[in-house]
């Protein structure tokens, strides 16, 4: 069974993300992960048919007595990195709420953070989609993106 | 008062037209005469405009325009309307046309330079400082002079009896009056002083344009004194021209590269002749050999014998390869390059490891002071990279030697040749060590992620994925390496090695041993506290079972290297002019608090590290909403039939309207920094207020304190970055306050409520039932949305001292498992603490605690009480009062007998011979902490009882 990676924190966001994959690829085992460290063994672990990957995570998952995790704007890079090391070629959507992307201390809007990923960080994502909440277009936008793939 | 005749004398010289200007500029506005003045200079030859200089000088009103050549004032300031530039030739033609005139008067300046010289190489410093008086009286002011004073200062150390130099400073503007000109030539000087940053501060000073032209060009002197191109050095020689005709001479001297000297005789000459008053560069070289790094302070201090040709030969490899590749004012021209290559004695890695002579002149004294220290050769390595595109070839022992007679390499490496060399090195170590000197430099993301991949490989394959281990077997022979490991693995660093670093647990028990390490091997008490506040707080976040879910955050590496690149200069500044001033006792100083107020709103408002990046990115856009308002309403689809009905559902449809605009007004108005455009922000960038203004003075005092003890303001970031938490903190209380607010608001169910009156009872029931559960869902995730606005314990440890006392049982009862004292506590009356209080504290409940149940009754009374008493005159106190009940055996005699310690007696081995317990070590405490006092130990009424206090600072 192809597998979806689902790389997010939001507990809202990803109920809306595996309601999608649920309506719109349903034939995908979806796994998830909720911080990098979860997000990277995954990713060693297993190879994905795609790879749903938000920016800002927490380093560590947030347990009860555990301490504070690492807040990490631009943790989502570190998974792509991970992969690009591995040599893996999983296909990466980029999801986020925020509208521009931080690469190597500037920002980016998601229309060029494709492109500069690439061009800096020689990491390769299919798309960036824009993430808003209560809206359904970036459904439409991520329905398109997995055609293309 | 103008000398009229003399005036008309000179104007007599000019030609009709020039005079007729001349007078029009001498009649006119400022800004008139500025506007004449400007379109005359590019029309007069050399000897014209000195004529007209001449003649102008002479009508006091216009002193603005032309300055003196020969100052009897220091020129520190921006005195002068600054005109426009002209081409260099121009410049050039000028100062040639006044070495001419002035030559005479030159070369008998040059004479005394000669013998001033002399002076200080026999370190004669009396006859030097009688001479710069003398100087000074005949010749006038000039930053040449000033730092001649600056140097004798330094190599006399500060023997204040020299009071022609000291005079010459104090004129100058410092050390007591915060000039920049002046003081950034004294920090230059100093040995404990971080020349680079002190050097990227100077040459990123603010440019506010012709308003400080002059003041940038002079601070740059000591630091690079280098032009780019002719039309930079145009307006160097304009801005030393301002300070006196030798800074104009000697920054033509120092840049001949940009001109040809042939087509300017005059001034050829006169900078041969003033090379001549130098001595030779041994001589100079053998003045710093006392000091304990003496190529570090012979470069820090070459400024003051620019007149010397060996001198400036010296530091052109310096100035441009000991410094960022990629700064604005450096460029790598192929002259610079062939001149460079010429002076640099050997070709490739392994030899500049091992040879004593890195450079190709024949002075021995600097040879040896070169080979001895670190610049030349960071210089080389820089050099070398940059000139063989990183093609070289080290191996890892020749690498790691090369790192301990290097420095600054982070802050000066260009990264892409660095990564070239990377790639062609053998071992993972090898390259490691590279990555790290180029992580710490790079924002390129995929550099850090090499540097945590090969890290975390060299740990998985070799030291049991243990740090320490790797990091010890470092600092066995190579401890720049190891010192670099350790302060590069902070939190943030650790939590992305991903691959060995599990838990955050994991995460603060390997900075914990990291800062022990580093304790032990500097011997500084500061990282063992460190390291066991680390441990505490987690002990305590073990105890409490919380789910800590902050997501207020601030990037502590960059804005680290923001107070380095933005404050470190001026508030080095601030506290060298109070020392000098003997102002460091009062503690107070109001620009120490405006530099701390600026510090907090960058650390408020950076898009990229600040508070501001991570309520935007992590808060505000979308999970906010997505927690307080999409996951809320979702109980409509669990209500499916209540809400079918037509008025239960337009109510529900109504009050979701408004709970919605609600839910997104606090988004809009709320999660923002104050600003005009955001009045109503929760984070207010400022430290106004009463809370905040005792936070930023204690930080100033801090600040202060840290100062006088050190001498050196390396750990301000550190002090800064977790005053910062505090005054941040402040905002994160009262968000949580108003949180709290808009329970009455957010949970108005009112209208929902209402449909009571006129249903039938299942659909009113349904709606009780429906009302309970929202009224539930709210609340929870109000509660959960507070948890968001704290500030993260690992960057900044805070303790409540419910918690610690939990904590202290809790570790105490690993030994004693049937002790089991009450510690519940109300939250609402708990105290929580900020700061290094924790290891102490922890340290006397442990003793006290341990006593109990060691020799106390089983399952006998303990009682924890704390309270804080507030005293007008000095600062607030924590009072902790523990008693614990004395077992039926024994009498009071006895136990008071067994407390007994003699405070005055020997307490020094309270940690070797008492294992984990002993009221001495209560006594040790008091005696190593000045704010810790025991009040009372003693035996009363079948109880022990044990009093201490701790003075907070606010």
């Amino acid at each position: 069974m192809e597998k979806l990676l689902i790389i997010e924190d939001d507990e809202h966001k990803i109920e809306r993300l595996k309601t999608f994959a649920q309506k719109h690829l349903p034939e995908k085992e979806v796994f998830l992960a909720t911080s990098l460290v979860t997000a990277i063994e995954n990713i060693n672990k297993y190879e994905f048919s795609l790879i749903f990957v938000d920016m800002g995570i927490p380093s560590h998952p947030i347990e009860a007595g555990s301490g504070s995790p690492v807040s990490l704007l631009t943790g989502g890079i570190e998974v792509l990195l991970e992969l690009s090391e591995l040599q893996r070629t999983d296909p990466c959507i980029i999801i986020t709420q925020y509208p521009d992307i931080e690469i190597s201390g500037q920002f980016y809007p998601l229309s060029q953070a494709t492109q500069q990923l690439y061009d800096k960080l020689e990491c390769k994502v299919e798309t960036c989609v824009h993430y808003i909440e209560d809206s359904s277009e970036w459904e439409e936008e991520l329905k398109k993106a997995i055609q293309k793939i | 008062m103008i000398n009229t005749a003399k005036f008309h004398h000179e104007l007599k010289k000019l030609n009709v037209d020039t005079r007729n200007k001349v007078r029009a500029i001498c009649s006119s506005s400022d800004k008139v005469a500025v506007k004449v003045f400007n379109r005359l200079r590019k029309n007069l030859n050399s000897k014209e405009l000195f004529q007209v200089e001449m003649t102008l000088s002479l009508y006091n009103d216009r002193g603005k325009i032309i300055p003196e050549h020969f100052p009897t004032q220091p020129q520190t300031h921006e005195n002068f309307i600054r005109l426009c530039s002209l081409p260099l030739k121009n410049y050039l033609q000028h100062i040639n046309h006044l070495t001419k005139h002035y030559e005479e008067k030159l070369l008998i300046f040059f004479k005394q330079i000669e013998e001033l010289n002399s002076h200080i190489i026999k370190q004669d410093f009396s006859s030097s400082e009688r001479l710069i008086s003398e100087i000074f009286q005949n010749y006038g002011y000039s930053h040449f002079l000033l730092r001649k004073c600056v140097l004798i200062k330094q190599l006399s150390q500060d023997d204040t009896s020299l009071k022609g130099v000291y005079n010459l400073i104090d004129l100058s503007g410092g050390a007591k009056k915060n000039n920049l000109i002046v003081n950034s030539l004294l920090h230059c000087f100093q040995e404990e002083q971080d020349y680079l940053s002190l050097k990227k501060s100077i040459m990123g000073l603010r440019d506010n344009g012709d308003a400080n032209k002059f003041r940038r060009d002079l601070t740059r002197l000591p630091f690079h004194p280098h032009a780019k191109n002719a039309e930079e050095l145009s307006q160097l020689v304009q801005s030393n021209l301002q300070s006196s005709l030798i800074d104009a001479i000697i920054i033509t001297k120092i840049n001949t590269n940009l001109f040809e000297s042939s087509d300017y005789p005059h001034l050829f000459k006169i900078n041969g002749k003033l090379n001549e008053t130098s001595p030779d560069i041994n001589s100079i070289a053998s003045t710093v050999f006392p000091f304990e790094d003496p190529e570090e302070v012979f470069f820090k201090q070459s400024s003051a014998w620019y007149e010397s040709d060996e001198i400036l030969e010296y530091r052109t490899l310096p100035d441009y390869f000991y410094d960022s590749p990629d700064s604005s004012y450096i460029e790598y021209t192929d002259t610079l390059i062939q001149k460079l290559s010429n002076r640099i004695g050997c070709n490739n890695l392994p030899d500049l490891v091992s040879t004593d002579k890195l450079t190709s002149h024949h002075f021995q004294q600097l040879h040896e002071i070169e080979a001895n220290g670190t610049i030349t050769r960071s210089s080389i390595l820089n050099f070398l990279l940059y000139t063989k595109e990183g093609n070289l070839f080290i191996t890892e022992l020749d690498l790691f030697t090369l790192m301990t007679k290097t420095s600054d390499l982070a802050r000066t490496i260009n990264i892409q040749k660095a990564k070239t060399l990377a790639a062609m090195l053998p071992s993972d170590l090898s390259k490691l060590v590279i990555y790290l000197l180029i992580a710490k430099k790079s924002s390129n993301e995929r550099d850090r992620f090499s540097l945590r991949r090969t890290l975390q490989r060299i740990l998985i394959n070799d030291y049991q994925s243990e740090l320490l281990s790797l990091v010890e077997y470092l600092a066995e022979n190579y401890l720049p390496i190891a010192d670099f490991i350790y302060a590069v693995s902070n939190e943030a660093f650790l939590a992305q090695l991903s691959h060995i670093v599990k838990s955050p647990k994991q995460m603060i028990e390997i900075r914990a041993e990291l800062h022990n390490w580093k304790g032990l091997q500097t011997g500084e008490q500061y990282y063992i506290n460190r390291a066991r506040s680390l441990l505490i707080d987690h002990q305590i976040s073990i105890v409490r079972g919380e789910i800590d879910d902050h997501r207020i955050y601030v990037d502590i590496t960059r804005f680290s290297e923001w107070v380095y690149d933005n404050m470190a200069h001026e508030l080095n500044a601030v506290l060298t002019m109070m020392k000098n001033n003997n102002e460091l006792e009062q503690k107070d100083n109001p620009q120490i608090y405006a530099l701390v107020e600026k510090c907090f709103y960058e650390f408020c408002t950076n898009s990229f590290f600040g508070i501001a990046s991570y309520l935007g990115r992590r808060i505000r856009h979308g999970t906010f909403r997505g927690h307080l308002y999409s996951s809320v309403i979702k109980i409509e689809k669990r209500h499916q039939k209540l809400l079918q009905d037509p008025v239960m559902s337009s109510r529900w449809e109504s009050w979701k309207n408004q709970y919605e605009e609600k839910v997104q007004n606090i988004i809009n108005n709320k999660l923002h920094v104050k600003s005009n455009i955001m009045p109503d922000g929760f984070l207010i960038p400022n430290t106004a207020g009463l809370e905040k203004n005792e936070i930023i003075a204690a930080c100033v005092h801090g600040l202060v304190e840290d100062f006088t003890a050190q001498g050196h303001t390396h750990n301000s970031s550190q002090l800064i970055s977790e005053y910062c938490w505090r005054l941040a903190e402040v905002d994160l209380r009262s968000i949580n306050s108003y949180f709290k607010g808009q329970k009455t608001s957010l949970l108005d169910f009112s209208e929902l409520s209402s449909i009571t009156f006129d249903h039938d009872e299942e659909i009113v029931c349904a709606g009780k039932d429906f009302t309970r559960e929202l009224h539930s869902i709210i609340s929870d995730k109000i509660t959960s949305i507070s948890s968001w606005f704290k500030r993260p314990h690992s960057v900044s440890p805070k303790i409540s001292l419910g918690y610690l006392y939990k904590a202290v049982v809790s570790e105490v009862q690993q030994t004693f498992e049937q002790f089991s004292p009450d510690t519940t506590f109300e939250e609402n009356k708990d105290i929580e603490l900020i700061g290094g209080a924790h290891h102490v504290l922890y340290d006397a409940l442990y003793v006290i605690v341990y006593n109990a149940a060691k020799h106390g009754k089983q399952n006998g009374k303990v009682t924890y009480d704390y309270f804080i008493v507030h005293d007008k005159d000095s600062s607030p106190i924590l009072k902790v009062i523990i008693d614990s009940e004395i077992k039926d055996s024994e009498t009071e005699l006895y136990i008071s007998d067994r407390l007994k310690v003699s405070p005055t007696g020997n307490i020094e081995d309270a940690q070797v011979f008492e294992n984990r317990s002993g009221i001495k070590k209560l006594y040790h405490l008091q005696k190593y902490d000045d704010k810790f006092k025991i009040n009372k130990i003693a035996c009363e009424n079948r109880f022990v009882k044990i009093e201490f206090t701790y003075s907070l600072e606010y």
